[in-house]
């Protein structure tokens, strides 16, 4: 409620102020390709460690159905869904908890963040950003706790500020779009308004309806099955039993014709404003919400669940997110500079619907809120001397965030009308997470060829957590502590050339979902370990760069050593918590322990854009990721479970990379290019990877994706887009994913304003 | 469903306007023997030799004066037979994954069962609701029961029993959804609302219990079925058996089994070890030695039906026995248990198939032929 009221506060204001507005033209555009940063953070660190940036020029041509899909042709990042409306991003072989989350500065990851993939970074809208950054590689010293295999940053648009206009001016802009494999249309009004030469706004609200997606097919089983198996097993023969195909009703016989996945369809609506006012000095104090709303969004691998009735589902049926804070940004003087101070609060809001109605009678729901105040303050000094052509400076800050969780349970039998609370939810009502920490940066140039960079960070987080004993949960009263450094050295060898050796440290405090959470995860049923330590990376980097007159060009490669792992161990149902049916009924019963054993992950990335003559341009990517770590209990010794002492890490995306080619006619605005994604085999599977339905048996089968594109944009006045994925129909399935790919389709999209 | 019903009314209506008299009522822990079974108002003892000396009045017994010998391709642990050295030849179940989670599904039948399975007491709706919530937890055996399809019968290629229409096409195959499901949830929801004072509702449990065991027999051939693209359904095929007890024990099913045929529990044990015994020899991620698994599979089944063919006939000879609402319970169960034999024995003597499915079918209980019932049982089961 009180995010609700405060969204309500700051949008009323803005609109308030856009009552006084006039019309006038925002010609700020990025280029294709071209890195458009706009505060030092990001910048500088993009300067020294692998990264890479899609901007909104990217975002309008390659037209993404979601911000976690716009990071699709990123070296090094692959994209999974456990639904359509679900998407999250793995960067370098780590996603959910493990790489942190921030918009506009502000951390999106909070106390509740689920181990291994989670749908949070698509509660991002993405009309409302205008980059997207991707940090590979520990970035704990910056970003603090969960920042281990990276971060991604999403900055949003922000309104023009005219320093020549005068009055109000106003300049509404209007887009729609329409796909045709999961028939989605959506649009979005927006409105932005000098007023005077110092004071900028924007608003805007979207919606999208999104219907079932059509794939390009049946993504088959990797490993050879035989035919005599009977008749009972077919269906999960012919396919895996994730996703189900809405044709499968007419043609039981014939798989050729399941395309349409069952489970997939979902709403969203979306509002923001933003409110930018320059101050004498240098400085911006900016006010903003943004605001993110989704509905009947069924969990894809559980609707229906494997082997379970078609009718069955789990579907989110609210998921919102409000995010509000004030910023204050800019020049500050002296030696603090590069200023950015944030107050922010954020509530996300989640209530799931596991839907049996019409095959049990029966329906559980479970409530989820977690509210989230939060200060953020990063600064940096001036450049001071350091001989006759060096410097050094250094860069500074703090940042601090609470979360208030609320938790509920109900089940309902629907035939007799009588509604039971759980005792405890997925999680414990009235648990609370602290993080807070302070970073230190230096960075030092003492000769032109050579800069150094090292920063620490001291971090303390606690988590309480009441104790519930119906459900035998144990109260938590933790508190935790780490301290994290990073070093790298830049050499540039030639006016081309330059090469980078980083050691950076990362950390991830056990959050309020690893210390009491009680989940059924994909693989099995987790619950919680109150006892856990942080884990801990050490990433070792090396990189190169390349600046050509028409290419460009990076490489890295990479080892992580996973300490302390916060992994799923494999449980016996007499250890399920007491009162807790659901955990001893599970196919497997898992518990987050520290593993004992480092884990490694090695891997790394290439990609380069050459300029061609003609206007063309071909920008190419290439990444890989390889992770093992010990097994947590599975054995070697019996049965069929080929496993041994240390086993491969789970749902690690296989060698995958992407293609593009683009043409870009200048004085016409009009573009057409190529694109293609693929991705090999992934074979490699860790134990709980083999009981999870979302894998086909033996791994997930490679595939090769093509698009076209094409549009036409005027000034900054209008703009068509048009893509034509998937060209030659394929199945596919991103690795770990619920959902197939969509097949060939075209998505539409066209915005005018002025 | 037409037929269970109409026969329920006329047995509902019987009983109103007889106006019997019910049982005193037990406590469910008194009423409950060392093994777990209530014994009825008739005075029986739960083992298979007082069923059928006792009371039955028919030839003395499933397996009395039969030369029962396994096959010569049976496989028994340590036994010098054409079975190549296995995982189960030292005569324990080994997993193959860790846990088993139908484990956890055996152990909430046999809450259900302290809670409501006893002819001689008319659980509360409490009772029924406290059941409802076991049945239905997450994973549990509500998830199960729902899904379960019978391979002892064919379906056409392609028959999905998950999809909208399907059980109601197949209703054997699909008998989950088509027949079990229907007939737990209806009696706990009739149980907990009490809606029809005129039936008791030791009535409605009669049915889960019926249903449930239903389910839990045919679950175990299903299981090793699946078993060859899922290794660990090899361990869902022991443990929807025996509830994961160890070597030649067993709760759920098991238990109801070994108390009145001690034999066929045995050799249902081994056809458990035998179908191991495959998966281990057979131990790639999707198995090969089809062969190999038919013979363990049908060594398995062949013992387990014949332990439940014992268990019905056991409920036959305490229906005939019983007396007033006990006698009632009784033939509810059987009525939703007995078709469980059906396919088998219609395979083996479709005679004796039509003479046992008859007698089941009559909606009076008072006209059931109990010995000619007891007869095609034991014409058909003679050997494990």
């Amino acid at each position: 409620m009180l995010a609700c009221r405060a969204a309500r506060a700051v949008a009323a204001i803005a609109f308030a102020q856009l009552i006084f507005s006039s019309l006038a033209v925002d010609s700020a555009h990025a280029q294709y390709g071209a890195t458009a940063r706009v505060r030092g953070d990001a910048a500088d660190e993009a300067e020294s460690a692998s990264s890479s940036t899609v901007t909104r020029s990217q975002l309008e041509e390659r037209l993404p159905r979601s911000t976690p899909d716009a990071l699709r042709w990123e070296a090094g990042v692959y994209v999974q869904q456990t639904a359509h409306a679900q998407a999250s991003p793995f960067v370098r072989g780590m996603t959910g908890q493990q790489v942190v989350h921030l918009f506009d500065g502000v951390r999106m990851n909070n106390g509740l963040y689920r181990l291994g993939p989670n749908q949070y970074f698509f509660t991002v809208d993405s009309q409302s950003v205008q980059r997207l950054e991707v940090e590979r590689g520990s970035a704990s010293v910056r970003w603090g706790s969960d920042a281990l295999g990276g971060a991604i940053l999403a900055y949003p648009i922000e309104p023009f500020l005219d320093a020549s206009a005068e009055g109000i001016e106003l300049h509404p802009r209007v887009f729609g779009r329409f796909g045709t494999a999961d028939l989605e249309r959506g649009g979005r009004l927006q409105l932005e308004a000098s007023i005077g030469p110092d004071t900028g706004v924007l608003v805007g609200a979207g919606h999208r309806v999104v219907d079932d997606l059509e794939s390009g097919g049946v993504v088959p089983h990797f490993a050879e099955l035989p035919d005599d198996t009977g008749g009972a097993l077919r269906r999960g023969l012919v396919a895996p039993w994730v996703p189900r195909f809405a044709e499968e009703a007419e043609h039981p016989d014939d798989p050729d014709a399941w395309r349409t996945q069952l489970g997939t369809g979902f709403r969203e609506g979306t509002f923001d404003g933003r409110i930018v006012r320059r101050l004498p000095g240098g400085l911006r104090v900016i006010g903003a919400v943004y605001g993110y709303r989704q509905y009947d969004a069924p969990r894809t691998d559980q609707c229906p669940p494997p082997e379970a009735p078609i009718v069955d589902c789990l579907r989110i049926d609210e998921q919102f997110r409000t995010l509000s804070y004030v910023a204050l940004r800019g020049e500050g003087g002296g030696d603090v500079r590069d200023v950015d101070l944030i107050l922010s609060y954020q509530r996300h809001h989640e209530r799931r619907v596991r839907d049996r109605r019409e095959s049990s009678r029966t329906e559980d729901v479970w409530r989820d809120d977690v509210d989230t105040f939060g200060i953020a303050f990063r600064a940096s000094t001036r450049d001071f001397d350091l001989g006759e052509r060096g410097y050094w400076k250094v860069r500074y800050g703090m940042d601090a965030y609470s979360d208030q969780v609320s938790s509920s349970a109900f089940q309902e039998f629907t035939d007799v009308g009588l509604v039971f609370e759980q005792s405890r939810g997925q999680y414990l009502d009235g648990s609370s997470y602290i993080s807070t920490g302070l970073f230190g940066e230096i960075e030092a140039r003492p000769l032109d060829w050579l800069t150094t960079r090292g920063g620490v960070r001291a971090s303390v987080v606690g988590a309480r957590a009441p104790a519930d004993p119906e459900s035998a949960t144990r109260a938590v009263n933790r508190e935790l502590g780490a301290a994290v450094g990073r070093a790298g050295v830049a050499i540039r060898a030639t006016d081309e050339l330059e090469l980078f050796l980083n050691v950076d440290q990362g950390f991830r405090a056990p959050n309020l979902d690893d210390l009491t959470s009680r989940q059924q995860a994909g693989p099995g049923f987790q619950f919680e370990n109150p006892d856990l330590r942080p884990e801990r990376t050490n990433t070792f980097e090396l990189g190169a760069k390349t600046a050509l007159e028409w290419i460009v060009f990076e490489a890295w490669a990479f080892a992580t050593m996973l300490e302390d792992g916060i992994v799923r161990a494999v449980r016996e149902a007499e250890d399920c918590p007491r009162e807790t049916p659901a955990c001893s009924a599970s196919w497997s019963q898992y518990q987050l322990v520290n593993a004992d054993q480092t884990s490694w992950i090695l891997g790394g990335e290439l990609w380069g854009t050459a300029y061609l003559p003609a206007d063309f341009a071909v920008r190419a990517t290439i990444a890989y990721a390889w992770g093992e770590g010990p097994n947590t209990g599975f054995r070697e010794t019996e049965g069929t479970s080929p496993f041994g002492e240390r086993v491969p890490l789970s749902r690690m995306p296989p060698l995958n990379g992407t293609v593009e080619v683009r043409w870009r006619h200048v004085a016409t605005g009009v573009y057409a290019a190529a694109g293609a994604r693929w991705a090999l085999d992934q074979t490699r599977l860790a134990p709980s990877d083999l009981s999870d339905p979302r894998i086909p048996i033996g791994g997930t089968p490679g595939y090769g994706v093509f698009d076209l594109r094409v549009g036409w944009r005027h000034r900054d006045v209008a703009r068509v887009s048009l893509l034509f994925e998937n060209v030659f129909d394929a199945a596919y399935r991103v690795h770990g994913s619920s959902v197939n790919g969509p097949g060939r389709g075209l998505v539409l999209a066209a915005s005018l304003g002025f | 469903m037409v037929r269970w019903t109409a026969a329920t009314l006329t047995l509902a209506a019987a009983l109103a306007i007889g106006g019997c008299e019910s049982d005193d009522p037990v406590p469910t822990d008194s009423g409950l023997t060392d093994g777990g079974m209530p014994p009825d108002d008739g005075g029986l003892d739960a083992g298979h030799d007082a069923g059928g000396d006792d009371a039955g009045g028919d030839d003395g017994g499933v397996d009395a004066g039969v030369e029962c010998m396994p096959l010569a391709t049976d496989y028994s642990p340590g036994a010098d037979d054409m079975w190549p050295p296995c995982i189960s030849d030292d005569g324990a179940y080994h997993n193959v994954e860790p846990t088993i989670s139908t484990i956890a599904r055996v152990m909430s039948f046999e809450e259900i069962a302290t809670l409501l399975f006893d002819p001689n007491r008319d659980p509360t709706p409490e009772q029924f609701t406290m059941a409802r919530m076991i049945y239905q937890v997450a994973e549990g055996l509500d998830s199960r029961v729902v899904r379960r399809y019978d391979p002892h019968y064919t379906a056409p290629e392609g028959t999905d029993c998950t999809a909208v229409g399907v059980p109601a096409m197949y209703p054997d195959y699909c008998i989950g959804p088509s027949t079990l499901q229907p007939v737990v949830l209806d009696a706990l929801a009739a149980g907990a609302t009490a809606s029809d004072p005129t039936t008791p509702s030791r009535v409605h449990a009669a049915r889960i219990e019926g249903a449930l065991l239903y389910f839990l027999a045919v679950s175990p051939y299903k299981e090793s079925l699946t078993c060859t693209t899922t290794a660990k359904d090899c361990d869902s095929s022991y443990a929807y058996y025996t509830g994961g007890e160890a070597a030649r024990g067993g709760i759920g099913l098991a238990r109801y089994v070994r108390e009145v045929d001690p034999a066929a529990h045995d050799r249902a044990w081994d056809g458990i070890l035998a179908v191991r015994c495959w998966r281990d020899l057979d131990d790639a991620t999707v198995a090969t030695m089809l062969e190999m698994r038919e013979r363990a599979r049908q060594q398995y089944d062949r013992a387990l039906m014949d332990g439940v063919a014992a268990v019905i006939r056991d409920r036959l000879l305490r229906f005939d026995a019983a007396t007033g609402d006990a006698k009632t319970y009784w033939w509810e169960m059987l009525r939703v248990f007995g078709p469980v034999l059906d396919v088998v024995m219609e395979a083996r003597a479709p005679d004796r198939a039509a003479i046992y499915a008859a007698e089941l079918a009559r909606t009076d209980p008072a006209t059931v032929d109990v010995a000619a019932a007891i007869a095609a049982i034991d014409a058909v089961f003679d050997c494990p």
